[in-house]
């Protein structure tokens, strides 16, 4: 038993670790052909023009260093010494007249002052959080499931007379079928993450990597949304036969699209879609990302876990149902 | 041996049939001897193609018509004793059938019983001389 | 024991009823072969009987009970189309066989695949539609099952592998296994099969052991003087089942007292009257265009 089963699994598999295979070969190249290995220590180093370099500690034990910049810019560069994570303010005269401005983008923040001053805030983290490895994989690893989803659409292809003569159940037949796949998708989650954390030990960051208990919750997250995308993919082409393929690249576009849609007042489409949505397991990706959700559920990791294995359960039942109702 | 039976799937009478008169006939001109073995039901069905219950159900009409024996674990034989019955009960079925098939072309033609007769007289004295008929 | 019963087996897909209250025992050790046009439901029957479509009424019992998934251990079955994945090689087939069925033989699979001359390393794409069927067959009978389910177990062969699929039937059938099978090829149920059944439209027109239908079925010719002749106690012969008439020719199908209708023949003035054996074609052709007997006497009168 399972052996048709693992070597379909195996045949999408082989795509996805070649692609794997090329981009792992692409980081060598680039590893050797002049990038280097990125110094972990590279700090904002003063400039030998400096004028007033100012050393001191703070109160809460931040090391500081200002100076003044040849162009008239005063920079202050304040590391925290437990969370290695050092703020590199500049603050520069602007010419003309000013309105209080500010702005905030990622790790770089801009403030304009009434006063013609413009700060740039840069925040520079010396760590790599294994979430974001989890997150690039967990997407990497959701094509792959998608395409996996298509198993029972595939058996419903003129190959059902094989499946069901044999001596198991339709349900039997499917669970080991889901089994697997589910195995697979693991493995290359697992493999995917791997390759992230060679690539960045090559360029020299493996001491950036940190994983904490967050982290954990993060690796649910990322099974929880793969699962949940194969079942959805499942229930929705259990029944069909050559058009699965049609429809999973209906699908695709589909839930990359209506998470961004969520804001729309007009016609009540926000509301519409944060309904749909709350199925669309990459809306919950997008809800992890960012601080509001785009579900009909609060925003939060836990939530999100929860909706995603409820997606997946149900989607199981339903392709289940379809597959014992289907006739050869 | 086997290759002495020949069956007609397409033929209208039944394969079983067939093989029934193909074994009388061999064993009436002497083809099959007394004592000889014939194949199993399985290597005839194979050699033949045909249905083996097929080639079992004409040894069991053999056997009943005593030409062949089965001892089980060792084959069918042609009977010793068999043989001499069944070749002129074989060859009165042949001969009766020619006789009917001409009396019945003779009356579909319109010819009086009469006359029929006649002609087989005048046949019968063809194929048989007087003095053959008499010794 | 490998008894197959079939009662009462109807289906229908929309509006068209592709099987009609099909009922037929298949006893244990037996060669039980399904005629019919295309179309005739034949697939729909064999389909219904391993649960692959719902019946919507009927019963199918393998040795009195009902179908459970375990018993597929001892069931081998052949499709009408091919259902082998394309991806995959026949090798790779057979280890999937050899995993499913625990009573797979390998030497067996072996002999087989040299047999058809097949090459396991090929994949199921390359195979043209008689390997494909070649393949099928091989993978059915390697797993020794004690029931064999042939749809047009011969299609795309040619007539050497059909030649050999039949002796492995043959085979199959001297070992005592139970054979169901349809073919397009009258010759072959002819020669393979004990009992026959002829579906038309999804109804069962005929059964019967063969041996019986062609000694129980002749047809009387006979030739008339002219062609303004009475068939009267003929077409009220209940045992009458078709009655041709063209010209001065009468030719009557007719069920066991053929005798009698050729005694009957003679006294309304036939001159030439011939009774002629039935083989299966006839009687497969008979059955298959023959109008109700009714509604084909009505048109003579």
């Amino acid at each position: 038993m399972y052996y048709v089963e693992m070597l379909r699994a195996w045949r999408v598999m082989r795509i996805f670790l070649i692609i794997l295979g090329i981009l792992f070969v692409l980081a060598i190249v680039g590893r050797f052909s002049g990038h280097g290995r990125m110094d972990v220590a590279n700090q904002y180093v003063v400039p030998p023009n400096a004028r007033h370099v100012v050393h001191s500690v703070a109160p809460d034990g931040s090391r500081m260093t200002s100076f003044d910049g040849s162009n008239g810019e005063h920079v202050v560069i304040r590391t925290d010494p437990t969370s290695d994570v050092q703020s590199v303010a500049v603050t520069e005269p602007v010419s003309g007249k000013t309105r209080p401005a500010e702005a905030k983008i990622a790790n770089v923040s801009i403030k304009q002052s009434r006063h013609g001053h413009l700060m740039t805030t840069v925040l520079r983290y010396h760590r790599i959080p294994l979430d974001y490895a989890l997150g690039i994989a967990a997407i990497f690893v959701a094509i792959f499931s998608s395409i996996l989803g298509l198993g029972l659409s595939q058996e419903n292809d003129g190959h059902l007379e094989l499946a069901w003569t044999k001596p198991t159940s339709r349900q039997g037949y499917a669970a080991s079928l889901i089994g697997v796949d589910i195995l697979a998708m693991v493995a290359l989650l697992g493999i995917t993450v791997a390759l992230i954390v060679v690539i960045l030990a090559m360029y020299g960051l493996a001491k950036l990597i940190v994983a904490d208990a967050g982290t954990l919750l993060t690796l649910f997250f990322a099974f929880a949304y793969i699962v949940s995308f194969y079942a959805l993919v499942m229930a929705i082409t259990a029944s069909l036969r050559r058009a699965s393929a049609v429809a999973l690249a209906i699908l695709w576009p589909v839930v990359l699209i209506l998470p961004s849609l969520t804001d729309v007042k007009w016609l009540n489409i926000g509301a519409i879609v944060r309904f749909i949505d709350t199925i669309n397991p990459l809306a919950y990706f997008y809800s992890l990302s960012s601080s509001s959700s785009h579900t009909l559920l609060p925003p939060g990791i836990g939530y999100s876990i929860g909706a995603m294995a409820v997606v997946a359960v149900v989607g199981f039942v339903a392709s289940l149902a379809q597959w014992r109702r289907l006739e050869a | 041996m086997p290759s002495v039976f020949t069956v007609d799937p397409r033929s209208g009478v039944p394969i079983y049939l067939q093989l029934i008169e193909q074994v009388k006939r061999s064993v009436a001109v002497g083809a099959l001897a007394p004592g000889e073995q014939l194949p199993t039901v399985k290597q005839l069905a194979l050699d033949l193609t045909i249905n083996p219950n097929t080639v079992a159900r004409a040894y069991r009409e053999l056997e009943r018509d005593a030409v062949i024996e089965t001892s089980p674990g060792r084959g069918s034989f042609v009977r010793s004793d068999g043989a001499q019955g069944v070749a002129t009960k074989t060859r009165d079925d042949v001969a009766r059938d020619a006789f009917s098939e001409a009396i019945r072309e003779a009356k579909s033609l319109g010819l009086s019983r009469s006359a029929a007769s006649a002609l087989i007289a005048q046949t019968l004295d063809r194929w048989f001389p007087k003095e053959e008929a008499s010794s | 024991m490998s008894t197959i019963s079939i009662q009462n087996l109807s289906k229908s897909y929309g509006s068209l009823a592709a099987l009609t209250h099909f009922s037929a025992n298949i006893e244990q050790g037996s060669v039980f072969g399904l005629l019919g046009p295309n179309g005739a439901g034949k697939t729909t029957a064999f389909k219904c009987m391993l649960g692959l479509a719902r019946a919507d009424t009927g019963t199918v019992l393998f040795d009195g009970a009902p179908l459970e998934p375990h018993m597929f251990e001892r069931i081998g079955y052949i499709p009408e189309r091919s259902v082998l994945y394309d991806w995959m090689t026949l090798a790779e087939h057979l280890e999937m066989q050899r995993r499913a069925f625990s009573r797979y033989d390998a030497n067996r699979a072996r002999e087989l695949l040299a047999l058809f001359s097949l090459e396991p390393r090929k994949r199921v794409r390359s195979l043209s539609k008689g390997m494909r069927t070649a393949a099928a067959v091989v993978m059915a009978f390697a797993a020794n099952p004690d029931i064999l389910i042939l749809d047009e177990p011969t299609t795309g062969l040619d007539p050497v592998n059909q030649r050999a699929v039949l002796k492995l039937m043959i085979d199959a059938s001297a070992q005592g296994k139970t054979i169901i099978f349809s073919s397009h090829q009258i010759g072959q149920v002819e020669r393979a099969a004990e009992t026959i059944a002829i579906l038309k439209e999804g109804k069962l027109l005929l059964s019967g052991a063969v041996d019986d239908l062609k000694s129980g079925w002749k047809i009387v010719e006979g030739i008339f003087e002219s062609d303004q002749f009475s068939i009267d106690g003929i077409s009220s012969d209940p045992d009458v089942q078709r009655i041709e008439r063209t010209g001065r020719i009468l030719r009557v199908s007719v069920r066991s007292d053929s005798d009698g209708i050729a005694r009957r023949m003679t006294e309304l003035g036939a001159r030439d009257v011939r009774t002629l054996d039935l083989n299966l074609e006839d009687i497969f052709l008979g059955a298959v265009e023959a109008r109700p007997k009714e509604q084909s006497l009505d048109v003579l009168r």
